[in-house]
């Protein structure tokens, strides 16, 4: 199977960040500790991206903040996947009011704005990385929701799965071993989409001074380089490219997917 | 009788070279109704794309040949003129009306589509319903999106739309083909009609030999690309030559001709990339011989393409198939 | 006819959209009244008010009483146009976000406007040519584009246009100096404007061209493009009159559903670049704990998004005459 050379590089890049998420105390000094080099540009002699305003090396909280990235994006995207298929399973499997009843809180979900709704849960509730995973994640499931059900409802009357209910199989096993398999595709399109978004969204969440206070990330180190713009660009230029080419590698992934299960 | 069509060693290739339509040769004259009779895959709606110089596929395209409308050879025009040809000297309906009308716009609009397209425009209103008129549809259709019809009422609105800037020809691919057969007969009827109102010239493509039996002067067989018969429909229907001719009239379910058993040709259609050597017919022909039906592919003479035409065994070709 | 049936179509989708609004405000009551600590708080804001307010808020509101209760007189006080007031800032919340109001219609108004005319140009022009030079460069930019933060490319847009070239104000809406009048007023404005707008339509101009594009290529593979084809019909009049009518559809649903983006986007943009929007009042009033105007931005913005998808049902069914 040829592969593009846009997806291998895709997939490149989140092997590196994967890595760079797993190895990072050993690949770069502590980023929190701070020190009296403030604001030095790049290629300074020690810190080859630089320091921020508390003399912390630019290229060790890049690298720690794969972590927090990586961690929000797939662990949401996962969360996602799995409540979106419960609920579109169940709602294109029992059909009637229970689907109707299940979609019409599926619009709701759908409705709320994700970003205002994460801003103000953690504002009330209090920073916290487990908080901003729930607040994403009961946000991303919708629209797996509405592909799942649609699946379920179209296979439910196919001939195959009559074959099995007249072989005697459940209707939960049914679900689960002869139907859901023909919509992994489309789910592993949209959870690859999903971690892009959530990855955007943390990183959003961490601009605005919301992220988990102990932990580095990318959006964070947005926020501090708002001030620095005119002294020190090299804060906002990186942990920015960070998110632009890591958001990029997982759509150019779930749009290699769908090109994949659709040419099937 | 003028010819207003006449086709000329029409060929059409894809890009890779594969020919899905071979030296094909025909002719369509005023006031006439021709038909090009063939199955899936004989290259029949090629030949009518061909004339529109307008394919379905970006990869096909006219390999060779001529193709003459009054005398002008429509194979050698620049876009721009073949956009002054299509929909005002040529008109084509097509298969299945419900895909071919555009779901958003009112279908008056759509009739009108040719005269906006070549700058007459002026008077469009009266003429769309003057063309409804014609193809028996009420005045207040013009109005309708094409949901809210029929499917023999969509024909009939595709069929004044290819009408509307008074074609010499008409080219009129399975018309009839998508519809319930009670209203097929309808549409064939309006055919006849309007060739004896407007003299008009055309060409009805179609697999279904009781349409051409029932409108058709003049008949073309086409298998596999090529023409293999042709004539007069009368006689070709009484005596025809060619074995897949009589194979095609076996496989009719009439009482008259298959009181009991039921027959098809036996094998299947090659496909275009993988042509046998010799006579395409040959593999599936029970007069085939190694010399000359497999070896060297047979001329048309005299409206026939076959090496056996002339010995008296071949006018009972399917016999020992019980035809 | 076509009047009466689109008028049903109007109050049927109203009919679904009003409890819609509904389960929006009850959420925002529940956000309110799971808030830990004092749920006055979450009313009142984290200030110093005095006890008696704070006592007149557990009265009005009903906070000693059943829940019930609780969500209908909220229910009730928000639909007056009550959403609280706001002491940081001394003014009702909604007086408060009305003025801000302005501001943030300017600039996602022009974002929108942007995204969507250009947007659908380029995605025209693409399908009109798939695999081009056009094409590819437009997609590949389109790709790039849509993985980028919109508030960090509000910072290389001032880093690039404000710092370095100094050729575009950085901050707020005016000049500081306060407005010139007239038309140097206007072209002050714009001025100001050009960058949050560029960064704020940046991301949904690259959803926009794709999925016109998209939509575009599937609709010019239809059998009734050939049929307008086969009548002489020119490529003016199938790509605009045929093929962008068909494609409208689906792509001015995508614009509709996807106005959350937009929203989203310029409570981040308008704090990178200081605009006196709604957005900026969202960052203000988290920073200084002012939940009320926070919960009533909240409930403004939900019922924008739940508004603009009623709105882009009625236009899908204006365009689509087979949807009932």
């Amino acid at each position: 199977m040829r592969v593009p050379p846009s997806v291998a590089l895709a997939a490149g890049w989140l092997a590196l960040t994967l890595l760079a998420a797993a190895f990072a105390p050993l690949l770069a000094m502590d980023p929190y500790a701070g020190g009296p080099d403030a604001l030095l540009p790049p290629l300074s002699p020690g810190h080859w991206l630089g320091t921020d305003d508390l003399g912390r090396d630019i290229f060790a909280e890049t690298l720690f903040g794969t972590r927090v990235s990586l961690t929000v994006g797939v662990t949401t995207a996962l969360a996602g996947a799995v409540i979106g298929v419960a609920v579109g399973a169940t709602a294109g499997w029992l059909g009637g009011v229970a689907d109707a009843a299940l979609m019409r809180l599926t619009e709701l979900f759908q409705t709320l704005p994700r970003f205002v709704l994460a801003l103000v849960v953690i504002a009330l509730f209090g920073p916290g990385l487990v908080k901003v995973i729930f607040v994403i994640a009961a946000l991303a499931w919708p629209q797996t929701a509405r592909v799942v059900r649609a699946s379920v409802a179209t296979l439910r009357a196919a001939p195959f799965v009559d074959a099995a209910r007249v072989g005697g199989m459940p209707g939960a096993a049914l679900v689960l071993l002869e139907i859901l398999p023909n919509v992994a595709g489309p789910v592993v399109v949209l959870a690859a989409l999903d971690v892009a978004t959530a990855i955007l969204l943390e990183a959003g969440l961490g601009f605005f001074g919301l992220g988990d206070p102990n932990l580095v990330s990318w959006g964070a180190m947005l926020n501090e380089a708002q001030q620095y713009l005119r002294g020190a660009w090299w804060m906002a230029v990186f942990p920015g490219c960070a998110i632009a080419v890591t958001v990029l590698a997982f759509n150019r992934l779930g749009d290699a997917l769908n090109a994949a299960s659709g040419a099937r | 009788m003028s010819a207003v069509l006449q086709v000329r060693g029409l060929s059409v290739a894809l890009a890779n070279g594969t020919r899905l339509v071979d030296d094909v040769s025909l002719d369509v004259g005023a006031g006439e109704i021709v038909g090009l009779v063939g199955e899936s895959g004989s290259g029949k709606s090629m030949t009518a794309y061909a004339a529109l110089g307008l394919f379905p596929t970006p990869h096909a395209r006219i390999a060779g040949g001529a193709i003459l409308l009054d005398g002008r050879d429509l194979a050698r025009l620049t876009p721009a003129e073949w956009r002054e040809v299509r929909g005002a000297r040529i008109g084509m309906v097509f298969q299945d009306p419900s895909s071919f009308l555009d779901p958003l716009l009112p279908v008056g609009r759509q009739v009108a589509e040719a005269l906006a397209a070549h700058g007459e425009s002026r008077g469009a209103q009266a003429r769309v319903a003057a063309l409804l008129a014609q193809v028996e549809l009420p005045d207040g259709v013009a109005a309708r999106y094409p949901h809210e019809l029929s499917g023999g009422q969509k024909q009939r609105v595709l069929i004044a739309a290819a009408l509307a800037m008074r074609p010499r020809l008409l080219i009129a691919d399975e018309p009839t083909t998508a519809l319930d057969v009670s209203v097929q007969a309808g549409i064939l009827t309006l055919l006849q009609r309007l060739r004896d109102e407007m003299g008009l010239a055309v060409l009805l493509i179609t697999h279904d030999l009781g349409v051409i039996e029932r409108t058709c002067a003049r008949v073309y067989v086409m298998y596999a690309g090529q023409i293999v018969e042709s004539g007069n429909t009368a006689a070709l229907f009484a005596a025809p030559r060619h074995p897949y001719t009589q194979g095609l009239m076996a496989s009719l379910l009439s009482p008259a001709v298959r009181p009991t058993t039921l027959f098809s040709i036996p094998g299947t259609v090659p496909p275009a990339a993988d042509m046998p050597a010799g006579c395409r017919f040959h593999p599936r022909c029970p007069l085939a011989l190694p010399d000359p039906c497999a070896a060297r592919p047979p001329e048309l003479t005299g409206e026939v393409r076959c090496w056996r035409a002339e010995e008296p065994a071949t006018a009972k070709a399917w016999a020992a198939h019980g035809a | 006819m076509r009047a009466a049936s689109i008028g049903l179509f109007v109050l049927r989708r109203l009919a679904h959209a009003i409890p819609l609004l509904l389960c929006v405000i009850v959420l925002n009551y529940a956000l309110i009244a799971s808030t830990p600590g004092d749920p006055v708080t979450a009313l009142v804001g984290d200030f110093p008010a005095p006890a008696d307010y704070k006592a007149q808020i557990r009265r009005e509101y009903g906070l000693d009483r059943p829940v019930p209760v609780q969500v209908a007189r909220y229910l009730g006080r928000v639909l007056q146009g009550d959403l609280g007031y706001s002491f940081a800032n001394r003014q009702t919340v909604l007086s408060l976000i009305a003025g801000r109001l302005a501001a943030t219609l300017a600039l996602t108004g022009t974002a929108l406007g942007v995204s969507a005319l250009l947007g659908v140009g380029l995605g025209v022009l693409c399908a009109r040519r798939p695999g081009g030079a056009l094409d590819r460069t437009v997609t590949g930019l389109a790709t790039a584009s849509y993985a980028l933060p919109e508030f960090w490319v509000g910072q290389m847009l001032i880093l690039v246009f404000a710092i370095w070239l100094g050729w575009l104000p950085s901050q707020g809406a005016h000049a500081i100096r306060g407005a010139p009048a007239g038309w140097a007023g206007i072209a002050d404005g714009l001025r100001h404007l050009l960058l949050p707008a560029l960064a704020l339509s940046l991301r949904y101009l690259a959803l926009i061209a794709r999925i016109t594009r998209g939509a575009m290529l599937q609709v010019l593979s239809a059998d009734f493009i050939l049929a307008a084809r086969a009548r002489g019909a020119g490529e003016r009049a199938v790509l605009l009159g045929h093929a962008l009518r068909n494609a409208a559809a689906p792509v001015i649903t995508v614009i509709g559903f996807n106005l959350g983006f937009i929203l989203a986007g310029s409570a981040l943009i308008e704090t990178v670049f200081g605009w006196p929007g709604i957005g900026r009042l969202l960052f203000e009033s988290i920073s200084s704990r002012d939940y009320p105007t926070m919960m009533g931005i909240m409930l403004i913005v939900s019922a924008s998004v739940v508004l603009a998808n009623l709105a882009t049902d009625i236009l899908h069914r204006m365009l689509d005459p087979r949807i009932g």
